[in-house]
């Protein structure tokens, strides 16, 4: 066995016929930079909360810029003492509040948060180009919905079958977000696993689109989304979606 | 050394190891190129986090799960308990055939499968660390693992038709 082991390992390391092309250097260290200045907003305590894209190749996630979500008084996203949002991206977009307003319902989480409760609703948007729609988590407070985090699809249709926008696991402000998503089609329950234990997420659907369905899991058994294995969609009747 | 200086070395370095593995990952040159970039600026973004660490270990575990990642959303295949049709593998020394073969039987394994024979038998790492870098447990990957050699017919300790 050890001796065909090593067979297959010769093969797997035969150099392929043509020479891949070199990594493009300075677009890899200006994207870099980029995602860097990003990160560095959303690890800082709350001092821009609202407004930050996060550069993902495959999946999106962005950041508020611009607040609230009711039509007439649309509260500012950046918690009290925060500075205006702010783009971490060479060229802010200007503002757009549309892409905060709720498209639908809206999602009860149960998620306690400082000041409300953590809750989950679509968003539409105008941009990225291809991406119409979002899924905002945000807190629902006495008066008033605060957006806190847009998880949106980047790459591709935003409403084509299978898994988007996975993302979450960070504390936004004082405000845990978990890891969240959603599913295009016709799914009523996902899965995961982590560490060989299949985890049910939460899932539930909003009025707006009865083919997306938005999920996300407890902190304490998916901390990460970078902890997920591949997520698993069913039917309401067990129909396996996914692989 | 000046830290992007080291990073254009690091890059330089691994470029084609981690080009390759992800081939092997994706199958598709194209999408390959794009997934070791992807890794790649990943990297440089938590190069100072990283470059006295591992950083090849880093861009190694980014570009398994960003391919798996990539994977997730729609419906590629579905995982099956059958084994295909066996079929022989040539012999050593045709590396067309090989590469032909290579190809063919990657392309029968799901994205996990794919993961665990690229890290355990192309990047030589241990069960144990290959269960970290994917997430899983090491049953997991064992498991994983003997069925993905079936899959490529090195099973029970025989490589049918070797």
């Amino acid at each position: 066995m050890a001796d065909e082991t090593e067979r297959l390992r010769a093969v797997l390391h035969e150099t392929p016929p043509e020479r891949f092309a070199e990594p493009d250097l300075t677009r890899i260290m200006a994207d870099g930079k980029r995602l860097r200045r990003r990160r560095r907003v959303l690890s800082g305590t709350g001092a821009a909360a609202a407004v930050v894209a996060v550069l993902a190749v495959v999946f999106g996630t962005v950041w508020l810029r611009s607040p609230g979500p009711a039509p007439q008084q649309v509260p500012a996203a950046a918690p009290p003492g925060t500075t205006a949002p702010s783009m971490v991206t060479s060229t802010p977009a200007p503002p757009t509040p549309q892409n905060s307003v709720p498209a639908g319902g809206v999602l009860d989480t149960g998620i306690r948060a400082e000041d409300g409760q953590l809750v989950f609703y679509l968003a539409k948007l105008d941009q990225p180009p291809g991406a119409t729609f979002g899924v905002m988590a945000g807190v629902r407070t006495a008066d008033r919905l605060r957006p806190l985090y847009l998880a949106n699809e980047i790459k591709g249709s935003d409403r084509s079958f299978g898994f988007h926008a996975t993302s979450g696991g960070m504390t936004v402000g004082t405000t845990w977000v978990p890891v969240f998503g959603y599913f295009s089609g016709p799914a009523d329950r996902v899965t995961t696993t982590v560490g060989g234990r299949v985890i049910a997420a939460h899932a539930g659907k909003l009025s707006e689109d009865p083919e997306v369905l938005v999920f996300w899991f407890d902190q304490a058994e998916v901390p990460s989304a970078a902890r997920l294995t591949p997520l698993t969609a069913y039917t309401a009747a067990g129909k396996r979606l996914t692989r | 050394m000046r830290s992007d200086d080291e990073f254009a070395e690091f890059v330089r370095a691994c470029s084609h190891r981690l080009t390759h593995a992800a081939y092997l990952l994706t199958g598709d040159r194209h999408q390959a190129e794009d997934a070791a970039q992807t890794a790649f600026t990943r990297t440089y973004a938590a190069w100072s986090r990283v470059r006295r660490k591992d950083p090849y270990a880093y861009a190694r575990r980014v570009l398994t799960n960003h391919v798996i990642d990539a994977w997730r959303r729609p419906i590629r295949e579905y995982a099956t308990e059958q084994l295909p049709e066996r079929e022989a593998m040539p012999d050593v020394a045709q590396a067309v055939a090989q590469r032909e073969w290579l190809s063919t039987a990657l392309a029968r394994l799901t994205v996990r499968e794919r993961a665990v024979i690229v890290l355990r038998h192309f990047f030589d790492l241990p069960e144990h660390q290959v269960a970290t870098e994917l997430g899983v447990s090491v049953g997991t990957v064992k498991s994983t693992n003997s069925r993905a050699l079936a899959k490529l017919r090195v099973d029970a300790g025989t490589l049918v038709g070797g």
